[in-house]
């Protein structure tokens, strides 16, 4: 038993509990975060200023770089897993311990659990979007109030790119073949252009400098390499969190359940080693991710089951004929180089596609995608990848309801609606693909989850206090009840930062 | 101390000259072509037993002789060799003043009934029992230690006939040792007094009927349940006579069928006990090699996976071990025995499963030594983009998309045979 109480206990420690903590952190809160806490072994990295294909050339240590000291990055194309689909590398620890300390089985859908720290923003790619008013209102988030806090996020970890109404880093460098689609994009017409926009999306790296962490060098490594902190990640946060008395961080933690009080809430938490504590704050915030968080409700029995949402997307390879015999040496960025939003007239992304560069993402995954003998296959990849743009196009979340139940400690998600069929919306995405100049070679349904983008699982008030429970708040999109087509995590953040300060006003009300 | 070994570049030779350099020996290493000195502490000479004034610059410094050389099956000079060879080397060693020899013999010098091999050795035997010079005689059974070498080298030719033809009854009873067990003893052979001058029968610790054998490699190192012909001796005889007259390296000699059908009465254990350690077990010694085996098959997919780049690949140790390893975290197996002998297979089995079993463990394996040879400086020249002309880009796509189809054709082809796929495309 645990007698040292809290104001706050934050239940885990990704991009949604570190912006609920960092608010009531900052005004004083005794707050302790329950976090898994797994941290990456130190990866060898290239020295300093070497690029993607320097390191090609050069480094006899590369395969630790690209498939991981333990050659991770193999296992889940081989092994039918995808922890780590479009980032690779060494990646193994951001699943680390999953399968045993989370139990899951999913029917139908492959979702990525994870116990690192910061949580899944150790393998996103940046990629942020500002929700439309229709967005905020359908995932059920105040519209009026939301503005205040994407800035103040956007200004905490630095956003590159140009949003009206927001101040941000400027936009980093794109790749030549993305500058003539954008150029193509402004000779289509008005009205085509109103059908869908072509833009240069807002990204979670850095184009100048922020505290410790450096601005984009351009080496085409960034999904590699994170010595230089450019690409955002949740830890950044947390280890500034880390520096002040009043907040304390517990890792190797799995929070089982919430035990609800008039006064005190009280968490029981299961360690690694196997031991079992109980913390007590008055007030608890959920924030162990859409999955997670039902699960501990579930485990809580707030609920007997729960209706989640992931989002389904396909990866489409297009190749831009105009790119074909020229080689663009210059310097680069491996991260998302433009977004193709499809909006619907209901003011929803229909489609919301992130467009890259088939450049430092190694040829290898795309081997077993063409049908021929693999000498001729990889020949023909070195010399078309240069060319090829690929499209990883994410549809909304709506279709891909799934339902979250208990079978004793097993998460058990079963996708519960029939297959949807996307047709006529890719149908409208190749084809304004084509007016840009971009032929699709290949497209393909990735397993429903692979987008790691979930939410839903329990119901909240607009404070994101959990219907019914008072003190338990969810800070992550587990209170959403829809999910967009674009990428949430800049709206999970500055939800997070709103809940956040919600608690904090509620405590100082009391 | 040093050594004189002839018969170096034969099966046993290399076993024993890289054991005795590692143990610190001096060799000196009789061959009969100028062979390029792979091993820097080896001394190449060049010399042939069959001329005696060949051999007087071998011997210099030479403290103690091993005499592996021998001709093998049942050729025309073979007395010469075996027996006139071996008087010349005694009288260079009565010359130089070497005190030692360490001969191997043969266990069917035992036999009643003897072929041209038996005999000569057993005359050579004779020779150095009498030739005044202290001579440690060694007469193992079968020897094995690769695939190249040896009874499993004839199981391997084997494979690709319909049934392995077995003479006599099969019963006969064989000790196989590994060559490098028999290096072992070879080596203490040299360095302990109490076992010099004797003679001893050399064998593993284990007895298997021929049949056992062949199967048993059949089953380890080709994945594959041998069927058996047996044939009777004196047919074998005049197949082998035949055979004999009009080839030049038969595959098959009346020695070889003489050898393997006469039991003979059997003394390995006085070497157990003499020499102090039990060669290991077959189960053992066949599991070596096929670990061994397998190492193989990253040079094979690699190379495999090379040949449309243009350029010469050599495989490193470093990308052996990373493929080894890569294959025991994704649990796949290794390349079938047949396929890792046969590499041209492996374009059209690809291209068959590429298209039948794109999830199966083949285009696993492929996967995974694709992904280790594009995380690897060599490939980097291949794979990295670089500036190219329309008509080259054109003319390499139609280039690559024939090669592609004709493996496409020929997989396709093969996959008709039926278990084929299901056999070599595992």
């Amino acid at each position: 038993m645990e007698s040292k109480s809290f104001d706050v206990i934050l239940v885990g420690g990704g991009m949604a509990g570190v912006h609920a903590a960092y608010p009531l952190v900052h005004s004083g809160k005794r707050v302790l975060m329950l976090d898994g806490g797994v941290r990456a072994a130190a990866l060898p990295h290239p020295g300093k200023g070497k690029d993607f294909e320097e390191v090609r050339i050069t480094d006899d240590e590369q395969h630790r770089l690209f498939l991981g000291d333990e050659l991770e990055a193999i296992v889940p194309v081989v092994g039918g897993s995808h922890a780590s689909s479009m980032t690779s590398g060494a990646r193994a620890y951001v699943s680390e311990q999953t399968s045993q300390r989370l139990p899951l089985r999913g029917e139908g859908v492959d979702i990525v659990q994870t116990l690192a720290q910061g949580g899944l923003s150790e393998a996103w790619g940046g990629v942020c979007a500002v929700f439309t008013e229709n967005e905020l209102e359908s995932a059920g988030l105040p519209v009026a109030d939301m503005s205040r806090h994407y800035q103040e996020v956007m200004r905490r970890i630095g956003i590159s790119g140009d949003e009206a109404g927001y101040q941000t880093q400027p936009p980093a460098r794109i790749t030549a073949v993305m500058e003539r689609l954008l150029t193509r994009y402004r000779s289509v017409g008005r009205s085509l252009q109103s059908t869908f926009v072509l833009r240069q999306p807002l990204l979670g790296v850095l184009t100048q400098p922020l505290g410790t962490r450096e601005p984009l060098a351009y080496r085409d490594l960034e999904y590699y390499r994170t010595d230089e902190k450019t690409l955002y990640r949740a830890r950044y946060t947390l280890e500034g969190l880390m520096q002040k008395q009043n907040f304390e961080y517990r890792s190797e933690q799995v929070v089982e359940r919430v035990v609800p009080g008039e006064e005190m809430q009280e968490v029981v938490s299961r360690d690694f080693s196997g031991e079992r504590r109980v913390f007590r704050a008055r007030r608890v915030i959920l924030a162990a991710g859409a999955v997670n968080t039902t699960r501990i409700a579930l485990q809580s029995g707030f609920t007997q089951s729960a209706e989640l949402f992931i989002k389904p997307n396909y990866i489409l390879a297009c190749l831009d004929i105009h790119s074909l015999t020229q080689h663009d040496p210059s310097a680069r960025h491996s991260l998302c180089q433009l977004t193709l939003d499809i909006p619907a007239t209901d003011g929803q992304s229909a489609v919301f596609a992130h467009l890259y560069n088939y450049r430092s993402l190694l040829l290898w995954r795309l081997l077993s995608r063409i049908p021929l003998p693999a000498p001729e296959t990889f020949s023909l990849l070195a010399m078309y990848a240069p060319s090829l743009v690929l499209v990883d196009a994410r549809l909304p979340g709506s279709e891909g309801i799934c339902r979250a139940t208990l079978e004793g400690t097993t998460l058990v998600i079963t996708r519960d609606t029939r297959t949807a069929s996307y047709r006529p919306q890719l149908r409208t995405l190749k084809r304004f693909l084509r007016t840009l100049g971009l032929y699709t070679l290949h497209s393909s349904p990735q397993p429903l989850g692979a987008s790691v983008h979930y939410a839903g699982g329990v119901t909240v008030e607009t404070s994101g206090k959990l219907i019914g429970r008072s003190g338990i708040y969810a800070a992550d999109s587990s209170g959403w009840k829809a999910l967009s087509g674009k990428p949430p995590a800049l709206t999970i953040m500055a939800n997070a930062n709103r809940i956040g300060e919600a608690v904090c006003a509620s405590l100082i009300e009391e | 101390m040093r050594i004189l070994v002839t018969g170096a570049q034969g099966f046993v030779g290399r076993a024993v000259v890289s054991r005795l350099v590692s143990s610190g020996f001096e060799v000196t290493a009789l061959s009969r072509a100028n062979t390029r000195g792979t091993d820097e502490h080896v001394r190449s000479v060049v010399g042939d037993i069959t001329d005696a004034a060949s051999l007087d610059a071998a011997f210099s410094g030479v403290d103690a002789l091993v005499h592996l050389a021998a001709r093998l099956g049942d050729e025309q000079d073979s007395y010469r060799v075996n027996v006139e060879g071996t008087q010349h080397l005694v009288d260079a060693c009565k010359k130089s003043g070497v005190r030692h020899i360490v001969y191997i013999s043969t266990a069917s010098v035992k036999i009643k009934r003897k072929g041209i091999y038996a005999s000569t050795k057993q005359a050579a035997e004779e020779l150095l029992r009498t030739s005044g010079i202290k001579t440690t005689i060694l007469r193992p059974s079968i020897v094995y230690g690769d695939l190249e070498h040896g009874v499993f080298a004839s199981v391997a030719k084997s494979g690709t006939l319909p049934f392995v033809p077995v003479f006599g009854t099969g019963r006969w009873a064989s000790r196989p040792i590994h060559v490098d067990d028999v290096a072992r003893m070879i080596e203490i052979a040299l360095s302990h007094g109490s076992v010099q001058g004797n003679t001893y029968d050399v064998g593993g610790p284990d007895t298997l009927s021929f049949d056992e054998l062949i199967r048993t490699v059949s089953r380890e190192l080709f994945a594959r349940r041998a069927r058996i012909l047996h044939v009777p001796v004196s047919l074998g005889m005049v197949a082998a006579s035949m055979l004999g007259r009009c080839m030049k390296n038969p595959p098959l000699t009346r020695s070889n069928i003489l050898g393997s059908t006469q039991d003979i009465e059997w003394d390995a254990g006085t070497a157990f006990t003499d020499f102090g350690f039990v060669p290991r077990t077959f189960a053992d010694g066949l599991h070596a090699i096929v670990r061994e085996e397998e190492k193989k098959d990253a040079d094979v997919l690699s190379t495999y996976l090379y040949s449309r780049s243009g350029q010469s690949y050599r495989i490193s140790p470093h990308m052996r071990e990373r493929y080894a390893r890569a294959r025991s975290v994704n649990h796949v197996g290794p390349l079938h025995p047949m396929v890792r002998k046969t590499p041209a297979l492996l374009g059209p089995i690809d291209a068959a499963t590429k298209l039948l079993r794109p999830h199966g463990t083949f285009q696993a394996r492929i996967l995974l030594i694709s992904a280790l040879v594009e995380a690897d400086t060599a490939s980097a020249q291949w794979l990295l983009p670089r500036e190219r002309s329309v008509a080259a880009l054109f003319g390499r796509t139609l280039l690559l998309l024939c090669s592609a189809s004709l493996k496409i054709s020929a997989g396709v082809i093969l996959s008709l045979i039926p278990g084929f796929l299901f056999t070599y495309g595992k």
